[in-house]
């Protein structure tokens, strides 16, 4: 390894980097692009659930409980109606995701201590969503029943303070208002350096085929390392600021917290751009295609940080073949130790599996880059 | 010995690129590599360089085999054919990456830099970007960055492929400065009278050597009677003995040509027209008449404003002022008619090269809108025309470059245009193919079909009935070959048509 060589490679690789506006669009551009599409557009918060209503006992009971569901932050009021087929309407246009049905006998019922019966009709067309808003309607309408049970017993004059029997008290740790946003992020930043990472070196290695010069560099006694190393360089210093400026955005704009050691998040952060960087350059030196490098960067890396990563959808309720897989999918253990840093302040003693796994993964895979960068054509 | 091969042999598949090839370049000499395209010039030059693997036999560089160079990889100076430069760094920076490889010392680098600089006539350029060099500029700036660690062997592949003649000349005056410090050159080139110059020559065709041998002792190989016979007829006699098997086409000649919208009016005429790309003049008040049957030439260096006019003339591109007319009809108003009526092969030949000599003509009728009746008529006009006949079910890619040629030509003539234009369409084909090439121009001209062409070749210009010389963008000469050298002869003697163009550029350069 000759230092000057190296510096040579870098400086050059710098230059591309610097005169190229759509190098500089892709490696800054982009990212932030993803950061803030992502971070306004993607929440898994179901707010104001929109709520329509026909109430056909319109009794105090009944108004009752529909203010308790009107007045919660949970629902939105949009329509009170006396007909199923203005309901069905209204799902059907996505006026209302949830509907509820007060029967004509909700007051009688309940007065007599019979059980009261409440329809509730929900758009399960999106089952998440519609999952979050009968959650919510069973809390609102237990917490109604909780109510009437004890003003019942109250009225029987039996002492109040014995009761109910059990009350939970939920403490929600590390992310107290549970808001998404602060889950999400956290892995976001995987997500944008992984892209950033890919798309960037993959082009690198397989323009210098493409124009030719690689021939021109064959010649020279510049070595693989020298070659593969010198043009990460310029990579990795777009990856730092890309880095840099990922939680500048979630500090100051998305009010993100960052509760562990930014030293900690910004060395392990390098550990992973330095698989992910080598990985790029890896499929560059494969394919000496610009258009397939690409294409390959896009399938093996970003599809895998999206949808394996853990970054949105929970690896836990995969099937088990691909929880498997995401195993081998290194975006998982980066998002594993962002969340635990930025929410859970965790030291590296509780992650070292993934660190080490992060490390051996760029160790390996620079190793394999530069035995596969051979200097002829064939 | 510098460089010693012996049976070196390359194969991709079932082809075999280079056959068998034995030869010594002792130190000191200027050697040429002749051949076509696909003779298997750059598959020699990449393993002479290192840069690829030979199948059998041996190949010794400097005492080194060939497989590994790296213990004298500083002694070697390689220029691909794609000159190895980055468009977005400068030539300063471009010459500074390659020195900083070679590890050639900061002081060393410094005057190496500026003498190879001064030597090439890149001095004033040294902060502009490689991408935005001529071609000439970029073969010599290619060069400096070759020789930037001053290597013992230099080795150089189709070094002046597509460039102008003058920027050839001052490239071969650096090769002989260079040859007299001693170092040994290996130069790879179409260029017949460029072989001329070397040492030795070696003549390759189809991956073997035909012949080795000074020039001198080359051309003794012809048996000519009238005059001295030149490395091209060497070449062509030596290859013709290797493909007599090849049937010399039969020409048909072409039906009736339907007169244009006037029969008197000239094929091409242009006035005064102008073509700026922003704030670059490409063309620059040009006026040109070509009467019909005529073979009108068009030179001039890279970069000058060839393509562009063509472009005008075929109804592609629209002038910014000017006006000029193609078959009778106006190139502003009417672009659609002239593309009914003129034929345009470029240099990359327009051919699909999965689909068979057929498959290809059936596209290029169909595009045509040929009537059915005409179509297999005109099919089997072109497979005659093109001594295809035992091949029309070849895929294109399996044709050699002078077939592939003839093709394009054929599917470039299909609808019967009455004018032709052709842009380089014989760059890298060999000299056998060209002559033949030539020989179908002629035959179509005195059917009446006018040829508009552009070429390198200056042997080419030769056969032109009238020559037109573009230089940055303005027409600097126009007139036959033997006026264009009556007016420049001196003491009656009259000089070469590349000593003719590069006197007027020259000229032109200084007002």
């Amino acid at each position: 390894m000759n230092l000057r060589r190296l510096k040579a490679v870098a400086k050059k690789e710098f230059i591309h980097v610097l005169r190229d506006p759509r190098s500089l669009m892709m490696g800054i551009g982009m990212p932030m692009m993803l950061l803030f599409l992502f971070g306004y557009a993607l929440t898994l918060d179901v707010d104001r659930v929109p709520l329509a209503v026909w109430d056909q006992s319109q009794t105090v009971e009944s108004r009752e409980l529909i203010s308790r569901f009107s007045g919660s932050r949970y629902f939105d009021l949009v329509l009170t109606t006396e007909s199923y087929g203005r309901i069905e309407e209204a799902i059907d246009r996505r006026e209302a995701l949830i509907a509820l049905v007060v029967p004509a006998d909700f007051a009688r019922s309940l007065s007599r201590g019979k059980k009261a019966v409440v329809q509730a009709i929900v758009d399960g067309s999106d089952p998440t969503t519609a999952t979050i808003a009968l959650g919510y309607a069973d809390a609102t309408t237990a917490g109604f029943s909780g109510d009437v049970s004890m003003k019942k017993l109250r009225k029987q004059s039996v002492q109040s303070t014995k009761f109910p029997a059990l009350d939970l008290r939920p403490r929600v740790w590390f992310n107290a208002d549970m808001v998404s946003r602060n889950f999400i992020f956290p892995g976001l930043i995987a997500v944008v350096m992984m892209i950033m990472a890919a798309i960037l070196t993959s082009l690198s290695m397989a323009r210098e085929w493409e124009t030719g010069t690689m021939e021109q560099l064959i010649v020279t006694p510049v070595s693989p390392s020298e070659l593969v190393l010198g043009k990460l360089a310029p990579y990795f210093c777009i990856g730092l600021l890309d880095l840099l400026l990922c939680i500048g955005v979630g500090e100051f704009l998305f009010d993100v917290p960052l509760r562990g050691s930014l030293v900690l998040l910004t060395v392990l952060s390098m550990l992973f751009l330095f698989g992910a960087l080598s990985f790029g350059m890896l499929i560059s030196i494969i394919t000496k295609n610009q258009l397939l490098a690409s294409q390959l960067g896009i399938v093996t890396t970003i599809l895998p940080a999206f949808l394996l990563s853990g970054f949105i959808f929970p690896i836990e309720n995969m099937p088990f073949p691909i929880q498997i897989v995401t195993h081998i999918v290194t975006a998982r253990y980066f998002v594993f130790i962002l969340r635990g840093i930025y929410l859970k302040d965790v030291g590296i003693g509780m992650m070292w599996p993934e660190v080490l796994f992060l490390a051996a993964f760029g160790v390996i895979v620079m190793t394999v880059a530069i035995w596969k960068l051979r200097k002829k054509i064939d | 010995m510098i460089i010693q091969l012996s049976s070196l042999t390359r194969c991709f598949g079932s082809l075999t690129a280079v056959d068998n090839l034995t030869l010594s370049i002792p130190e000191g000499e200027l050697f040429g590599l002749v051949g076509s395209d696909g003779a298997g010039k750059t598959t020699t030059m990449r393993m002479l360089a290192g840069v690829l693997d030979y199948t059998s036999g041996e190949a010794k560089i400097l005492g080194c085999n060939s497989r590994d160079l790296t213990v004298v990889q500083g002694e070697i100076g390689y220029m691909s054919q794609r000159f190895g430069l980055y468009p977005d760094l400068t030539v300063a920076e471009n010459i500074r990456f390659y020195a900083d490889l070679f590890d050639v010392p900061a002081a060393e680098r410094i005057a190496r830099t500026r003498r190879l600089l001064t030597f090439s006539g890149m001095a004033p350029f040294t902060d502009r970007h490689a991408g935005r060099l001529s071609g000439g500029m970029k073969q010599k700036l290619g060069l400096c960055c070759a020789l930037i660690h001053t290597p013992k062997l230099l080795l150089l592949d189709e070094p002046t492929n597509g460039v102008d003649p003058v920027s050839r000349r001052d490239f071969w005056r650096i090769l002989n400065d260079l040859r007299k410090e001693g170092v040994t050159i290996v130069v790879a080139t179409a260029y017949l009278d460029e072989a001329e110059r070397c040492d030795r020559v070696g003549l390759l065709h189809n991956g073997r050597l035909l012949a080795c041998d000074t020039p001198q002792n080359l051309t003794k190989l012809v048996k000519s009677n009238q005059r001295a016979p030149s490395l091209e007829d060497v070449f062509v006699e030596l290859m013709g003995e290797q493909e007599l098997a090849v049937p010399q086409p039969s020409i048909p000649q072409p039906a009736e040509q339907q007169p244009g919208a006037e029969a008197s009016s000239p094929a091409v005429s242009l006035e005064q027209i102008s073509k700026h790309f922003g704030n670059f003049i490409a063309v620059n008040g040009i006026s040109l008449t070509v009467p019909k049957g005529q073979i009108f030439g068009f030179l001039g260096p890279n970069g000058a404003g060839k393509s562009t006019t063509i472009r005008m003339l075929c109804g592609i591109l629209s002038p910014t002022s000017g006006k000029g007319s193609v078959a009778g009809f106006d190139i502003t108003a009417e672009p659609e008619r002239i593309k009914e009526n003129i034929g345009y092969m470029s240099q990359r030949f327009s051919l699909y090269e999965d689909l068979t000599v057929e498959e290809n003509i059936a596209f290029y009728a169909g595009i045509y809108r040929l009537a059915p009746d005409k179509r297999s008529e005109r099919t089997e006009w072109v497979i005659r025309m093109a001594g295809l006949t035992e091949r029309r079910s070849s895929r294109a890619n399996e044709l050699s470059g002078g077939w592939r040629q003839r093709l394009a030509l054929g599917c470039a003539i299909l609808h019967e245009p009455s004018i032709i234009f052709l842009d380089e369409p014989t760059s890298g084909v060999d000299p056998l193919s060209r002559r033949r090439f030539w020989d179908l121009i002629r035959t179509l001209a005195r059917g009446g079909v006018t040829v508009f062409v552009t070429t390198h070749y200056m042997d080419e210009a030769e056969y032109c009935d009238r020559l037109a010389l573009i230089y940055r963008g303005e027409l600097v000469a126009v007139g036959t070959p033997d006026e264009l050298k009556k007016e420049r002869a001196v003491d009656g003697v009259l000089p070469s048509l590349e000593d003719v163009f590069i006197g007027l550029i020259e000229e032109h350069d200084r007002t």
